[in-house]
């Protein structure tokens, strides 16, 4: 019993210190970069809002069997989502510009998740878990403790290493619960049926996917759908062996992550865009906080970003508070192709940046953390 | 590093959620829980035509027709991809409504939705007929019917031309009374 503990003991260290390697950041005030680029990024385009449940009728309230929102007996009072949203956007900006950005970020995603209960409670979760799940973790990365307004104190829970090993475990988890599935009936050598055209109609006929080159699928020959199902199955059930293998692998399935998205975008107007945040956190931001650290010492500068800060601000809360669809500049549709060509933008620059990271060989001296927080395994060592 | 016993918490944390999704359906996935769409069916595929299922909704324009609804804006600010489940019962008028659910695929999972059911009151029952109302009164529509339209259609490939169409399902919602 003492001998298979100590075997299996042995095994689970010697897998976190494999995942450590791919993972570890080249530098941990980089994360404080990557904080502000992930903040502004939901302040501009992803925030949830919640306030516009309050306006839909009881009748619609099916919340999921397994929901905190199933203990509820129908959608709470506007007051609630009107505090909440409150919450979310307040907790928000504080994790942006890194006001005790552990515990904000933190109440961010607890307010998140009850809103996002009562969100799914039309009867469908949408999957946006993985930008949730990095904020879980980066929250104890110590990625609040540079280029913040009020910083995070030095925390023994801080740990940019195990922050990014465990997200990256939660990502191949998460490609696995779509992948394995699809493989038991996708990989069925029969061209006569096919997955990735299921996927395709539902979008084109029930909820009017036309955008971008949605059309030119209706010309795909059997053979290529065939092709398309097969990729699909192999790239989201192969993530963990990229991970393992080395830090260079798991950049290069980071890579063909976002072609795979810039390829639903294109054909299935899906841009499933929260995710470029999640492949990013494992790039190397220090280019960019060393040009913010430098910018944020002039005061024009400070003015500059405290002023988009509250512009976005403004435009979220209005969004969230004033629902009267007479006052919005897009109609729901166009709000959907915008969505898309912001997608398409975002996979884009990700791509770049990961490839970057990739193509880059940093010196072994600089994948140091500085001051000695937490020493990075580079080795495994037993 | 982390302990075998963090890793064996976070094993069950992420096994169990997909456990009773992959083995009850997705009517009991939990909420939250680290997962991504599997969407794992498939649909025959023919390189001259395919065959889809869709619904649609129509109603009374002001001449008196039945004409097509925007369903972006009669839904809106609900998001467009809630539609299936919300036809799916019929915007709570459906006999039964808190009970449908979608993704039952196994008799546990009919069995809690039927006990855990969503009372849907007359009251609210109205609520929804009004707010129908009003969004069809967006779109210029008269307030009083709202028809739900399954069809089946055989779509020719590339052209789109439709070969063949069948209504599946069809019913008409009194939104006056």
């Amino acid at each position: 019993m003492k001998t298979l503990y100590a075997w299996t003991n042995k095994v689970n260290t010697l897998f976190w210190e494999r995942v450590c390697l791919s993972t570890t950041p080249e530098n941990v005030k980089a994360l404080s970069a990557f904080r502000i680029v992930v903040g502004l990024f939901m302040l501009a385009i992803y925030v949830p809002s919640f306030s516009w449940i309050a306006g839909a009728p009881q009748a619609l309230f099916t919340p999921p069997l397994l929901s905190l929102a199933n203990l509820f007996g129908g959608f709470p009072a506007p007051t609630f989502f009107y505090l909440l949203d409150g919450v979310v956007l307040l907790s928000l900006v504080c994790f942006t510009i890194g006001v005790k950005a552990r515990i904000s970020t933190l109440v961010f995603l607890l307010a998140c998740l009850i809103g996002l209960s009562f969100n799914f409670s039309f009867g469908k979760i949408d999957h946006s878990i993985l930008i949730y799940s990095l904020l879980l973790c980066m929250s104890f990365s110590g990625w609040g403790r540079h280029l913040a307004v009020l910083p995070d104190k030095a925390s023994r829970f801080d740990s940019p290493s195990k922050s990014l090993s465990l997200l990256s475990i939660l990502l191949c988890f998460a490609m696995f619960s779509a992948g394995f599935e699809k493989a038991l009936s996708w990989l069925d050598f029969d061209p006569t049926k096919n997955g990735f055209l299921g996927w395709f109609n539902d979008g084109y006929y029930t909820l009017d996917r036309h955008y971008l080159l949605a059309d030119y699928v209706n010309y795909f020959p059997p053979l290529l759908l065939e092709v398309f199902d097969y990729t699909a199955v192999v790239f989201e059930l192969s993530p963990l062996f990229f991970l393992l293998h080395s830090r260079k692998a798991w950049r290069l399935w980071l890579l063909i992550a976002c072609t795979f998205h810039v390829t639903n975008t294109f054909l299935l107007n899906i841009p499933f865009i929260a995710n470029s945040m999640v492949y990013l956190a494992f790039t190397d931001f220090t280019w960019l906080y060393e040009k913010m650290s430098n910018l944020l010492k002039r005061s024009y500068v400070k003015a500059l970003g405290t002023g988009a800060i509250v512009l976005l601000l403004i435009m979220r809360g209005k969004e969230a508070y004033y629902l009267d669809t007479s006052a919005a500049l897009l109609s729901p549709s166009d709000k959907t192709e915008l969505k898309l060509y912001l997608g398409l933008l975002l996979w884009i620059f990700a791509i770049i940046l990961i490839a970057r990271s990739l193509l880059h060989r940093r010196p072994t001296a600089t994948i140091r953390e500085p001051n000695k927080e937490i020493v990075p395994v580079l080795e495994p060592q037993f | 590093m982390f302990s075998l016993r963090f890793t064996l918490v976070l094993l069950a944390v992420l096994l169990i959620p997909y456990f009773l999704r992959s083995k009850y359906g997705v009517a009991l996935e939990p909420y939250p829980a680290v997962m991504l769409p599997s969407g794992s069916g498939t649909v025959d595929v023919d390189p001259d035509k395919t065959k889809v299922k869709f619904t649609s909704l129509y109603a009374l324009n002001t001449e008196g027709t039945w004409s097509k609804v925007d369903n972006a804006r009669l839904l809106y600010p609900i998001p467009i991809q809630y539609l299936n489940p919300i036809l799916a019962k019929e915007f709570g008028l459906k006999e039964n409504a808190g009970a449908i659910r979608p993704g039952i695929q196994s008799e546990l999972a009919g069995n809690l939705s039927m006990a855990w059911a969503k009372q849907i009151t007359e009251q609210d029952k109205k609520e929804a007929r009004a707010w129908l109302g009003k969004k069809l009164k967006q779109q210029n529509f008269q307030e009083s019917s709202l028809k739900v339209v399954q069809t089946v259609k055989t779509i020719s490939i590339p052209d789109g031309r439709k070969l063949n169409s069948r209504v599946a399902y069809e019913n008409t919602l009194r939104l006056d009374q």
